[in-house]
């Protein structure tokens, strides 16, 4: 049972401008350093592989999600190539986010894994993006000690 | 209104990651998933058994939004149905009573709560917390868990001599259980006889309360596996079995602003009524353990008071004679409560998951020498709430 | 018994990273908090009054919670008020507003308005009186001579002597 409309106690609200501003810390962990590192260091993708059920995991993984076998000292080198299994466009502008708008946030499948993963692909017009080209990696010259010691991945020239 | 639960529920698997700051080398789900796969070990099944995951903490504290997605990776949660709760600081005891409520209704026959905190992940604890405060009125105020106006009310009803002392003995008590608990973050090795040096010396919080009486910030994650009672003792040889739980957060209980004038704490309607409808008449004589939730030494010897309904100068008398010690009338705190370890989300899990350790005779070093058969543990969080969990040995406990 | 983590014996480096995570709110008043920070630009205290049990809510609050019914009839209560407890900071933490830390010592006071018997509203206290803090004080406001409509339009308490 509405008594009063919405519009008879309007004339008392506004809004007030707020912020939240909180310092933290994130820590890789030991499995996630070593990622990293490679990325940073080598310019090179590392990835662990399941001993039992054979999946390969990069980002990589303490244990196997699916059996929880301890898998962190089977590293493998994964190339950098890969293909785009889908991929979308931003179109808005954020402070957050690593790129200004129009730009493509791929799901790239690296050559010899199962599961794609999220990275920024760039020199390509969004337009002339297609499911399936093949990308490769592109290495930051000033590294983060993040995902973006990758800077983007590049279509492969045919 | 008595509870009457559809079938029984027992804890059948409890894993601990060991408590302490600065986890450097693991991230979160890997930090879980070793608590995750403890538990497994310790009720001999594996992840197939689990029909429910229960995952918690306290929202945003590690500044990650819904962790439970991500964490899927080290909680086996993958393809299974999940429940997310966040209650603030009772969030871990939240847990347990979910997962109990969950596997006592018949919905779930095997469920697995998992609590954690990576707090060295977060900058500020105390900053985190201020994000429950109303934004418009209250937060640039708010001091979070920290507050002395427990202190100025001891102070003021048994003197500041007598009341400071009896914080201060209540601390180092703590610190004396958590030195035999391998697994408790911070264990300074104090002595009775620092009392007054630390009265005088530990630096200033918010007025009486000093660094000395105040809860640590850890990591650490806790899972526990319950079941229903037939699965229960078929998995386990020593299930430990969830008598009843209550969880009282109400307006007038509620917050520091409501605190000088309130009809009763949040601690004492929750004992008053989980016990009345238990039938237990004498909760000092009636309990063997009690793992309190107590953030502060101040609202530790205060509490003390609310959950065993005593009145007056009972419970600091208590304090006063060692009653509370590990031989006392009721132990409490072997684990060395919330002072020394303290992942939040975790902490009030770790509640019961002690008591069902001691009832179980597996606490190792912190093991009580006494027979345990009857154990209380008691969940806090923003803001007032509390909650209050009854675990038994056997299943012949009388419905009232 | 648990095995601690061991170090490797070469030197690991172990990565972590360090942000401050700053977003941007907007809070609405609603109409019964607009009216109080309306209240608050005129050196006035509302409070909503239950109309079951009498008790008066500052901050107001359109329910009472302990009644469950409406509570929209506003009263004023006031200005001044009695000490019924107090926080006394000497140690920080980041005001979530800002990421900054405050100075200390600082104070929050909880006053149980006049004019009601269960009425308490929290705001700092002036620092030159926090020596002087003790239950039971009388307290009165001070006001900000620039008044938006916000929490800050009343700077804080002082002890009235």
């Amino acid at each position: 049972m509405m008594k009063k409309g919405r519009n008879e106690n309007s004339k008392d609200c506004f809004v007030v401008p707020g912020k939240m501003a909180l310092p933290n810390q994130y820590f890789a962990g030991r499995v996630g350093s070593k990622f990293i590192i490679a990325l940073r260091d080598s310019r090179k993708i590392l990835g662990v592989k399941c001993p039992k059920c054979k999946s390969v995991y990069v980002p990589p993984l303490e244990y196997c999600e699916k059996d929880m076998t301890k898998i962190d000292e089977n590293w493998v080198e994964l190339g950098n190539e890969g293909v785009l299994t889908n991929y979308t466009v931003v179109n808005y502008r954020d402070a957050h986010l690593p790129r200004k708008a129009p730009y493509i946030l791929g799901m790239i499948k690296l050559d010899g894994t199962e599961t794609p993963f999220v990275h920024i692909v760039e020199g390509i017009d969004p337009e002339n993006a297609e499911i399936g080209m093949r990308v490769k990696a592109v290495f930051a010259d000033k590294t983060t000690n993040t995902i973006l010691d990758i800077d983007h991945f590049a279509p492969v020239e045919e | 209104m008595t509870k009457k639960k559809n079938r029984n529920v027992g804890i059948v698997g409890i894993g601990m990651t060991e408590i302490s700051s600065h986890k450097e080398d693991q991230n979160q789900p890997e930090m879980i998933n070793e608590a995750v796969r403890a538990a497994l070990a310790d009720a001999g099944i594996t992840l197939k058994d689990i029909d429910c995951v229960v995952h918690g903490n306290m929202e945003l504290f590690e500044m990650v939004h819904q962790p439970d997605l991500w964490h899927m990776i080290g909680t086996g949660a993958l393809g299974k149905p999940e429940f997310r709760i966040t209650t603030g600081g009772t969030t871990g005891m939240t847990l347990v009573a979910a997962s109990d409520n969950l596997v006592a209704s018949g919905m779930y026959d095997v469920v697995m709560a998992i609590g954690f905190n990576k707090l060295q992940e977060a900058g500020s604890t105390t900053g985190g917390i201020t994000n429950m405060a109303d934004a418009l009125w209250y937060r640039h105020l708010q001091t979070g868990a920290l507050t002395s106006t427990s202190a100025n009310l001891s102070i003021e009803e048994f003197g500041e001599e007598r009341a400071r002392k009896a914080a201060m003995k209540h601390r180092i008590m703590m610190d004396k259980h958590a030195s035999l608990n391998q697994r408790a973050h911070r264990r300074f090795g104090l002595e009775y006889n620092q009392m007054e040096d630390l009265m005088k010396n530990s630096p200033q919080l918010i007025g009486d309360l000093r660094l000395i009486h105040m809860c640590s910030q850890s990591d650490g994650a806790c899972v526990m596996i319950l079941a229903s009672e037939e699965k229960a003792k078929r998995m386990s040889k020593k299930p430990v079995w969830i008598r009843d739980h209550i969880a009282v957060h109400r307006e007038e209980t509620a917050s520091n602003a409501y605190f000088p004038l309130l009809s009763e704490t949040s601690q004492r309607v929750a004992a008053r009524k989980l016990f009345a409808r238990n039938g237990i008449t004498n909760p000092v004589e009636y309990f063997d353990v009690f793992e309190m939730y107590d953030p502060s030494a101040w609202w530790g010897i205060e509490w003390l008071r609310e959950f065993f309904l005593l009145e007056g100068d009972e419970a600091i008398k208590m304090v006063e004679n060692g009653d509370w010690d590990l031989d006392g009338k009721v132990p409490v705190n072997p684990s060395g409560g919330v002072t020394a370890s303290n992942p939040i989300s975790a902490t009030a899990m770790l509640k019961p998951a002690e008591v069902a350790l001691q009832i179980r005779r597996d606490a190792g070093t912190h093991q009580l020498k006494r027979e345990v058969r009857h154990g209380l543990a008691s969940g806090f969080g923003g803001v007032m709430w509390t909650e209050l969990m009854m675990l038994e040995k056997d299943l012949n406990w009388q419905e009232v | 018994m648990m095995a601690k983590n061991e170090p490797n014996t070469q030197a690991e480096e172990l990565i972590s990273i360090q942000v401050v995570n700053s977003i941007n709110y907007s809070f609405p008043t609603g109409p019964i908090m607009g009216k109080w920070f309306k209240g608050l630009k005129e050196k006035k205290f509302y409070a909503t009054k239950c109309p079951s049990c009498g008790r008066t809510m500052t901050p107001p609050r359109g329910c009472c919670a302990l009644c469950v019914v409406r509570s929209e009839e506003f009263v004023e209560v006031g200005p001044k008020g009695t000490v019924e407890n107090y926080d006394i900071a000497y140690y920080s933490s980041p005001d979530p507003l800002t990421g900054k830390v405050r100075a200390t010592p600082y104070a929050a006071v909880f006053v149980r308005m006049d004019g009601s018997d269960s009425d308490i509203f929290t705001h700092g206290i002036k620092n030159e009186d926090i020596p002087k803090l003790k239950r039971g004080v009388r307290v009165r406001p001070v006001w900000n001579d620039l008044r938006t409509g916000s929490i800050e339009d009343m700077l804080y308490f002082e002890i009235d002597a």
